[in-house]
């Protein structure tokens, strides 16, 4: 065996208990990447309309892995931070840099070999647990089931080892910077502001994050939203990255507010120390800003949706329920009833690039269409349309887009997207048409020409009205649904709910894991400082004191998460809704927005009185 | 693997002569608050292959900073250190680490020892780290030497004070190196216990004919030294050899005065 594995195993052996945190974020993420995979591998194998799972899961994933790489590297960071002194001491008697690099590595490669297999595993049998809400949600048929595979486990293995390893390499460059002989220094304190190479990073993501957030305002419909709800993201990864001379900064300013002793202890370290600070601060604020800007972005489509669904629905009364062509005829024959448009939908699957077909089944995005009556929308049904003209629909295989999906694919009039109805064949669609509200609508519309060359037995589900109140009821008494625009809306709006719930537990399950690491930091932060509460106790602080002085640390970090992660949730706030709804007071996610909040406050501040100040007596 | 002729495009040529350790007008300035510290103010010093040389001087007045440098621990800011034939001023980081390694031997104050590492290991460490096996016998004796026999298996923590820098005089010992540093070893120590691992490293390093350099402030074990040199402000003012104790006292209360 190798001396730096000796070295590497004996040195993971002896701290154990500090790497209990890398190790639990390790195997959470774990749970979390081979969970995500399950999903992803279930969707495939199933097929069909199992291709909204493969697209739910695969952004999941994309969420998930950023935050994974982020906490698991500001963990691992952390933990080994503890053991700066070992390591200088190590360099001190003769190891090189690129030893106690190695060194490092294989010590977090160790914790990775045990960790993200044992919560791989976690993940495939808990991921059964979604089942239903899959279900409920129409993602998946009811009876579905999941496939469950080794794969998923061993993707995870796959997937953390080089996070992990890279994690390492992250933490070890602040003790690779020092000094060997700071093992001998009387205190370790940290260095003063941050590199060029960092302050360079920072201003970059910090800006990256801000083009993301306003995005929306350039990009049209989903996409731009998706984009600003990354924003937070890279926000606070530029605080993370500016993170000692932010916190120093802050805390400079918070330092002047009054206390007794244990406060003014409490604020000289955290000046001190700042860089341990940003390392609990910044999952804190991730948490808070990442859960409120996603529950916001949510929010802000969803009203962006109903309000182009109102502004785009011109019917008096609106028939709905499965509708044959009897009951098509009886209503638009009915008295009173001037017009009747019906609308089918369709479900279909659309591959934007042909260039993207070596994906397989991933190229495929599954969609459900709306197919528009030959003989016109007579003025009911206004997609406003930007380019083209809906009347071009009336030929077989083509199609009109939204804007959103112009942009996604790329196209425009005259160009070719390619389908597949429900024969499975592959056919060409020609784009005639490009229309602004694709949140409403969805992104496709086609005339009923379209699926009907192809096999589709296009059955109206909505039939669009005018008339007057009296012809309404007396469509009503025909026996069939009728409602008024607004509860149309409200309907329509609501059926997206399933899958609404169905992001909010993924969400749930992200926030969680970024909790349960701010938390792993918070108590690594205090188990690395026995030494100085020893030390203090020695010099006169009191239980007491000590208690107080963390107590008011975790009420500072408290503050600074929460302003943090609300500073970098404006620019996303104000960039969707200005993007999506146009000059609006910002529908922000309140109650996640408090809830968060409360969170972010409540887990450093029960951490500091639960944790252990007790000094080393003994001896 | 690395040995002091193997690459010579690394290090300047330098005249061949006995001394074991040279220094040649080395300043050594840390970045501070309010400009640069200079810890260090145009040191010069030749030490002969063998001799044992005690370093005193104030507080603050750069003790440490000059065997850090001399021991390449720590790079001056102008100026040469020479350990041997091998001008270490112009090495590499990790040259320089791989040649600290096997010529270069160190005992801190304190915290000389990782915790989880057996004494064995602890001693050793540094050929590990080279990646050479060691010879058993070399680490028998030399914990013999030092008075460890039957402690290779203890864990640092299981040590008191005083055997555990006996380890770690062990360890700079082990590679048997061309000049092997000491900065206040003893200063953790009581001053039985100090007396002890000081007349330990003197004699052990003497029939090793080892260089040795202790910072010290204790003027009973400068005076064992063959010569000492005093530090104030980071300059060499001053310098005895065969000292005596008194003499030592002495220089060192004009120094502090
Ligand atoms: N890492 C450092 N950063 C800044 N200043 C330092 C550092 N190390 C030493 N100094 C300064 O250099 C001077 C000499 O320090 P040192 O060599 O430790 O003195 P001694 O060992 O004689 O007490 C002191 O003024 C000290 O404050
Ligand atoms: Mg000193």
């Amino acid at each position: 065996m190798s001396a730096t594995w000796r070295l590497a195993r004996s040195g993971a052996m002896a701290h154990l208990p500090s790497l209990v945190g890398p190790f639990v974020v390790l195997a959470l993420a774990g749970v979390l990447v081979s969970g995500a995979g399950v999903l992803v591998e279930s969707g495939l194998r199933t097929g069909g309309d199992a291709g909204f799972l493969v697209a739910l899961a695969s952004s999941f994933s994309g969420t998930a892995l950023l935050l994974v790489i982020f906490v698991v590297s500001s963990t691992v960071s952390l933990a080994l931070r503890q053991r700066q002194r070992d390591f200088a001491l190590l360099r001190a008697v003769g190891a090189t840099r690129g030893q106690v690099r190695q060194l490092v590595s294989r010590e977090v490669t160790l914790i990775t070999l045990v960790a993200a297999p044992l919560g791989g595993l976690v993940g495939l049998l808990a991921v059964g647990r979604l089942t239903p809400i899959l279900e409920s949600s129409g993602m998946v048929d009811p009876g579905f089931e999941l496939s469950l595979s080794p794969v998923p486990v061993l993707s995870a293995f796959v997937l953390l080892l080089p996070v992990a390893y890279l994690a390492a390499r992250l933490a070890t460059r602040g003790t690779l910077r020092t000094s060997p002989t700071a093992a001998v220094a009387q205190s370790v304190v940290e260095p003063a502001g941050i590199g060029p190479v960092r302050r360079t990073s920072a201003l970059v993501v910090a800006g990256l994050g801000l083009a993301a957030a306003f995005s929306p305002v350039f990009m049209p419909g989903t996409m731009g939203a998706a984009l600003a709800a990354v924003s937070a993201f890279l926000l606070i990864s530029a605080a993370a990255l500016a993170g000692p001379v932010l916190v120093a900064w802050l805390v400079r300013v918070l330092s002047r507010l009054p206390g007794g002793p244990a406060t003014q202890l409490a604020l000289a370290n955290t000046r001190g120390f700042s860089r341990r600070l940003t390392l609990v601060v910044v999952p804190l604020a991730l948490a808070l800003g990442v859960g409120t800007v996603q529950a916001t972005v949510d929010e802000t489509v969803a009203v962006a949706g109903t309000r182009q669904l109102e502004d785009g629905l011109k019917a008096d009364a609106i028939v709905t329920g499965d509708l044959d062509a009897i009951t098509v005829d009886a209503v638009s024959s009915a008295p009173g009833v001037d017009a009747a448009v019906p609308l089918a939908s369709v479900p279909a699957q659309v591959m934007l690039d042909e260039e993207d077909a070596f994906m397989g089944a991933l190229a495929w995005e599954p969609l459900q269409v709306r197919a528009l009556p030959a003989a016109g929308v007579d003025g009911l049904f206004d997609p406003d349309v930007v380019d083209g003209s809906l009347a071009a629909l009336n030929e077989p295989d083509t199609v009109a887009i939204s804007r959103d999906a112009k942009f996604e694919a790329m196209k425009g009039i005259g160009d070719e997207l390619t389908f597949r109805w429900d024969d499975g064949k592959p056919v060409r669609a020609t784009i005639v048409a490009v229309y602004e509200r694709g949140l409403g609508f969805g992104d496709y519309l086609t005339g009923e020409a379209t699926p009907a060359a192809h096999g589709v037995n296009v059955r109206p589900d909505t039939l669009l009205l005018r008339t007057s109140d009296a012809g309404a009821a007396a469509v009503a008494d025909l026996g069939v649904t009728v409602t008024d625009e607004q509860k149309y809306v409200a309907a329509a709006v609501s059926a997206g709910d399933g899958q609404r719930d169905l992001s909010t537990v993924l969400l749930l399950c992200l926030l969680v894991f970024v909790l349960v690491a701010a938390a792993n930091a918070l108590v690594l932060a205090t188990a690395g400082r026995r030494d100085e509460f020893t030390l203090l106790w020695r010099t006169g602080a009191t239980r007491r004191q000590l208690r107080r002085m963390l107590l008011v640390e975790s009420l500072v970090i408290a503050v600074c998460a929460w302003l943090i992660g609300t500073l970098a949730i404006i620019p996303a706030v104000i960039g969707v809704s200005a993007g999506l709804l146009g000059a609006a007071v910002p529908p922000v996610a309140w109650t996640t927005y408090g809830g968060m909040a409360a969170v972010v406050a409540a887990t450093p501040v029960s951490i500091a009185l639960t944790g252990k100040t007790q000094p080393i007596t003994s001896q | 693997m690395f040995t002091s002729t193997s690459d010579p495009s690394t290090a300047a040529p330098v005249p061949q002569s006995t001394a074991a350790l040279r220094l040649l007008d080395v300043h050594k300035s840390y970045p501070g608050p309010a400009g640069a510290v200079a810890a260090l103010r145009g040191v010069s010093l030749t030490l002969p292959a063998g001799s044992f040389t005690a370093v005193m001087g104030p507080s603050g007045s750069g003790k440490s900073t000059l065997l850090h440098c001399a021991a390449g621990l720590d790079t001056p800011t102008s100026g040469r250190v020479i350990v041997g034939d091998r001008d270490i001023s112009t090495l590499k980081p990790d040259d320089l680490t791989r040649f600290r390694r096997d010529h270069v031997g160190f005992v801190f104050q304190a915290y000389n020892l990782v915790p989880h590492l057996s004494v064995a290991d602890n001693v050793r460490l540094p050929m590990i780290l080279a990646g050479r096996d060691a010879d058993p016998r070399w680490l028998e004796d030399l914990l013999d030497a030092v008075g460890l026999n039957g402690k290779a298996d203890r864990r640092p923590g299981e040590l008191s004070g005083g055997q555990a820098q006996r380890v770690a005089i062990a360890r700079a010992l082990y590679s048997r190196p061309t000049v092997v540093f000491a900065d206040e070893p003893t200063g953790a120590l009581d001053a039985r216990t100090g007396e002890a691992v000081l007349t330990l490293l003197r004699d052990t390093a003497h029939r090793l004919g080892q260089t040795v350099v202790v910072v010290t402030h204790d003027a009973k074990v400068a005076a064992a030294a063959e010569q000492v040199l005093f530090l104030s402000d980071g300059r060499l003012v001053d310098m005895l050899t065969s000292p005596t104790a008194q003499a030592v006292a002495d220089r060192m209360l004009g120094l502090e005065r």
